[in-house]
């Protein structure tokens, strides 16, 4: 069609040789390194990829609630899949560096004090209805992630759905409500997907590289190629079959009715390159799982309580015995492959300091309840560790196990559960789960000094002074927070052979990120 | 066996009920009474399930977000959703619409209950039809070899193996098949169902050979012990001593006699085996991704689904009732003294 990745980017390049702005390049999460780096399916896919063919993929599924709504409701496996072929973003992340790079996007630029950004759409891109891509769909769609009150909109608090302007038939003007430096990150999650105007949830339209032939819910969706994508598309066909169950799941791979399969459940890694014939990917990534303790809930306001409660959990031997060894080692803060990570600071097992911590507040005979669920993979079964190692420390923890409805019922409410996360950019991931405003704020977490440490980070636009801005909340977060995150989990996949283009992916969502643009069959 | 033959007197005795009763019931026929108990059945059913769901933790709002669950976004969801209305106007206003053929939307997916229904139910017929037809006349075959031979290697050899059968788990036979005919050994059938969602069960015989299969081996044991069971009562009887007396072959004896008689306990074993296929088969729908009845439930109960549910467990519910009432009407019909009773 009209460009490739590559030639957007080197586009949004050259307008930074001219412009000179360092700004633009750290707000486009494009850093020096990254930028040189070929489009990832260019090089890291072996051979020369072709067209054709059909790809059956096998995922975790939703049953009757799966949507292919574009900006809601995004709650199994198979409706993030869904929404990320059928709907283009603005911005890509690289699987490996995490970066963003524009996709339906040609630019982003951020005035001087980043209180004013232009987006530019690239030229000649279409909807599945053949329908071009404006400006006014642009407003449209962004209007419509604040109306339904998608959680994309949570993560933008600066845009004023009512202060977007075109100025031409490509591109729109933000005006925010406050400036920021992150203004792209929200425009490359998931939910954010570009719809045209008048866009209806029943009959889903929209510039992703596959257009919808059917959907089931809970049962099969059936793509085609969509001929006008604006990038470059390799399969003829794109089925997502939904499992409610891992084994099926992985029978079918082994019997060839898929040829692609997602996050193999850690028991079942084994048995499945036993096969020998499958082609194995494992993605090490910044994804999270924690638990997680409120700061305002008895005994947990005890900041001592929170930090013996950190130091006696084993994290090695909760991945070994929960994850088949399938993650590393977590430090109680979020994504390790974030820029801003502060790799400085290092959670160690201690049950004497643990033991310690507990006796000076008052609490040697600590009891707690943990509840739990089959939320994601692993999760009660880490769970069901930390119950043997918390009673090394003399703390008694109760486990209380539920299906997810009644999990979901007390979410946010819980005084200690857990949670998961995407290797999501930092102040993404603070405005996603550590501030008051936050809907996944379930250690209530609220410290004044931390949320204007982040209203000034967010605005920053200079990295280095962002970076250091970070540093301090986490350090914060390290000392006095209530996440106890164990692991960044390991993803591992399968694909049947002569199924190609998939890479390892740092983001923690599998078969790199769902992007089936990327697939080719030989 | 002692279970099924307990069944089996309760159902005579509700079955010869109507000659003790007064002479102004008597001028209903039994199965109309039936008929109109079984929707009293569904009825209290339907009360049981629509309370049960109340005090499950939990409701389709909380289930549609997720964690996503704010207190503003659930209050504006219940709203849409009606959940925010008092249970038993809930109820009533559900039980209304139902009588009149309206069975509602689903809440989480807003499609109606029907169209997620009927494919299902289409799938679990398939499957169940499948099963019963393949394990009902084996079932009679071996259960016959085992009475006539009683004691003998063969009648240890069927009741060895069907015992073996019967103390596996469903998902242990299961995935046992899939292994051997799906993915290790050889790979002749399908490991799970995968349909176009245009097309059924009936349309894709090769997805429902694995399941069938499994369900065979689950539901034979027991059909087996039955009639081995009962044709060892019938082979013992005072009528087949006079048959063997008068010189009837042991072949004619078997067949015409002992084996029609024997016929009753059977009966009421299949409806019940057919009651369970409808819906007990949860696990070989899971482990075969079979998109049946049982499935559907577990997947409504897990979104707190209110109509999903109450259509599909009254459809369930209705299959048990039907089932049974066919059975009886079966075994009024194999049993001459029952003829012409209450009629």
């Amino acid at each position: 069609m009209t460009k490739s990745p590559l030639d957007r980017r080197s586009f949004l390049l050259g307008s930074l040789a001219v412009g000179g702005s360092a700004a633009l390049l750290s707000a486009c999460g494009m850093s020096g390194g990254s930028a040189g780096s070929a489009s990832p399916s260019a090089t890291m896919a072996a051979g020369t990829p072709k067209s054709g063919g059909l790809l059956r993929v096998g995922l975790g599924g939703g049953g009757p609630m799966e949507t292919a709504d574009a900006h809601v409701g995004i709650l199994a496996n198979s409706d993030l899949a869904r929404s990320l072929n059928l709907y283009a973003t603005l911005f890509k992340r690289d699987p490996e560096t995490l970066n963003l790079f524009p996709s339906l996007a040609e630019s982003a630029e951020p005035d001087s004090s980043g209180k004013t950004w232009t987006v530019r759409l690239v030229d000649g891109a279409e909807f599945h209805n053949g329908k071009s891509i404006t400006a006014e769909d642009l407003i449209f769609t962004v209007q419509r992630i604040f109306e339904m009150k998608g959680a994309v909109a949570e993560l933008m608090p600066w845009v004023d759905p009512a202060g977007m302007k075109a100025l031409d038939a490509r591109t729109v003007q933000f005006n925010l409500k406050s400036p920021t430096a992150i203004f792209t990150e929200p425009f490359a999650m998931i939910a954010s997907g570009i719809v045209p105007m008048g866009y209806d949830p029943a009959k889903p339209v929209g510039s992703g590289p596959f257009e919808l032939k059917s959907f089931t819910p809970g049962e099969l969706t059936s793509m085609k190629r969509f001929e006008n994508y604006f990038g470059d598309v390799w399969l003829d066909e794109l089925d997502f079959v939904s499992f409610n169950d891992d084994a099926p799941r992985i029978n079918a791979l082994l019997a060839g009715q898929i040829q692609a399969t997602e996050a193999l459940p850690p028991g079942q890694i084994a048995a499945v390159q036993a096969d020998g014939m499958m082609q194995i990917i494992e993605s090490l990534s910044g994804a999270t799982r924690f638990f997680a303790m409120a700061v305002d809930e008895e005994p947990f306001t005890d900041v001592r309580v929170r930090q013996a409660m950190r130091l006696l959990v084993d994290r090695q031997q909760m991945i070994d015995q929960a994850l088949a060894g399938y993650g590393q080692v977590g430090n109680d803060l979020f994504n390790k492959y974030d820029p801003m990570y502060d790799s400085a600071l290092v959670r160690e097992q201690n049950i004497e300091e643990a033991k310690s911590l507990l006796k000076s507040a008052g609490q040697s005979n600590l009891t707690v309840e943990l509840a739990t669920a089959p939320y994601i993979a692993g999760t009660v079964e880490a769970s069901q560790v930390l119950v043997q190692q918390a009673k090394e420390a003399g703390v008694t923890v109760n486990l209380k196990k539920m299906d997810l409805p009644a999990y979901f019922e007390g979410y946010g409410k819980w005084p200690f559960s857990g949670d998961f996360f995407n290797a999501n950019e930092y102040f993404i991931q603070v405005g996603l789960n550590q501030l008051p405003t936050s809907t996944y704020n379930i250690t209530h977490f609220n410290d004044a000094e931390y949320n204007a440490l982040y209203k000034k980070g967010v605005a920053e636009l200079d990295e280095a002074k962002r970076k250091d801005i970070a540093d301090q909340m986490q350090k914060i977060e390290f000392d006095r927070g209530g996440n106890l995150i164990w692991t960044y989990a390991t993803v591992v996949d399968a694909v049947a052979p002569g199924v190609n283009g998939f890479v390892p992916d740092k983001y923690g969502l599998p078969l790199t990120s769902y992007d089936f643009a990327r697939a080719w069959m030989s | 066996m002692t279970s099924a033959e307990s069944g089996l007197s309760e159902r005579t005795n509700s079955i010869s009920n109507p000659v003790e009763g007064s002479p102004r019931r008597r001028v209903v026929p039994w199965w109309v009474r039936r008929i109109g108990g079984g929707f009293l059945t569904l009825f209290a059913v339907s009360i049981l399930i629509f309370l049960a769901t109340q005090v499950l933790p939990g409701d389709a709002a909380k289930s549609i977000l997720g964690r996503d669950a704010t207190p503003e976004k659930l209050e504006a969801l219940r709203a849409q959703l009606g959940l925010n209305r008092p249970a038993l106007e809930q109820y009533l206003d559900w039980a209304r619409n139902f009588v009149t053929g309206d069975f509602g939307l689903s809440l989480v997916n807003n499609r109606s209950v029907e169209e997620l229904l009927v494919p299902r139910a289409m799938n679990t017929i398939a499957l169940a039809l499948c099963a019963i037809v393949i394990a009902l006349p084996l079932s009679i075959l071996l259960g016959s070899i085992s009475a006539a031979r009683r004691d003998g290697p063969l009648d240890q050899g069927i009741s060895v193996t069907s015992l073996t059968f019967n103390a596996l788990p469903e998902f242990v036979i299961g995935l046992g098949l899939v292994v051997l005919f799906a993915t290790s050994v050889m790979k002749i059938f399908p490991a799970v169902s995968i349909f176009p969602p245009e097309e059924s069960a009936f349309s894709n015989p090769a997805a429902l050979v694995l399941p069938a299969f499994a369900l065979v081996l689950a539901i034979s044991p027991y059909l087996i012990r039955l009639v081995r069971a009962s044709l060892i009562d019938a082979l013992d009887s005072e009528y087949v001593l006079t048959a063997r007396l008068r010189g009837i072959p042991e072949r004619r004896i078997l067949v015409n006699h002992a084996l029609r008689n024997s016929m009753v306990p059977v009966v009421h074993g299949t409806a019940l085996m057919l009651a369970y296929l409808a819906g007990g088969i949860v696990v070989i729908e899971y482990v075969f991704r079979f998109p049946g009845l049982g499935g559907l439930l577990l997947e409504a109960v897990s979104a707190r689904d209110l109509p999903l549910i109450q259509a599909t467990a009254l459809f369930l519910a209705a299959v048990y009732v039907v089932v049974n009432l066919i059975a009886d009407l079966l075994v009024v019909r194999l049993t001459p003294r029952l003829r012409g009773v209450g009629a």
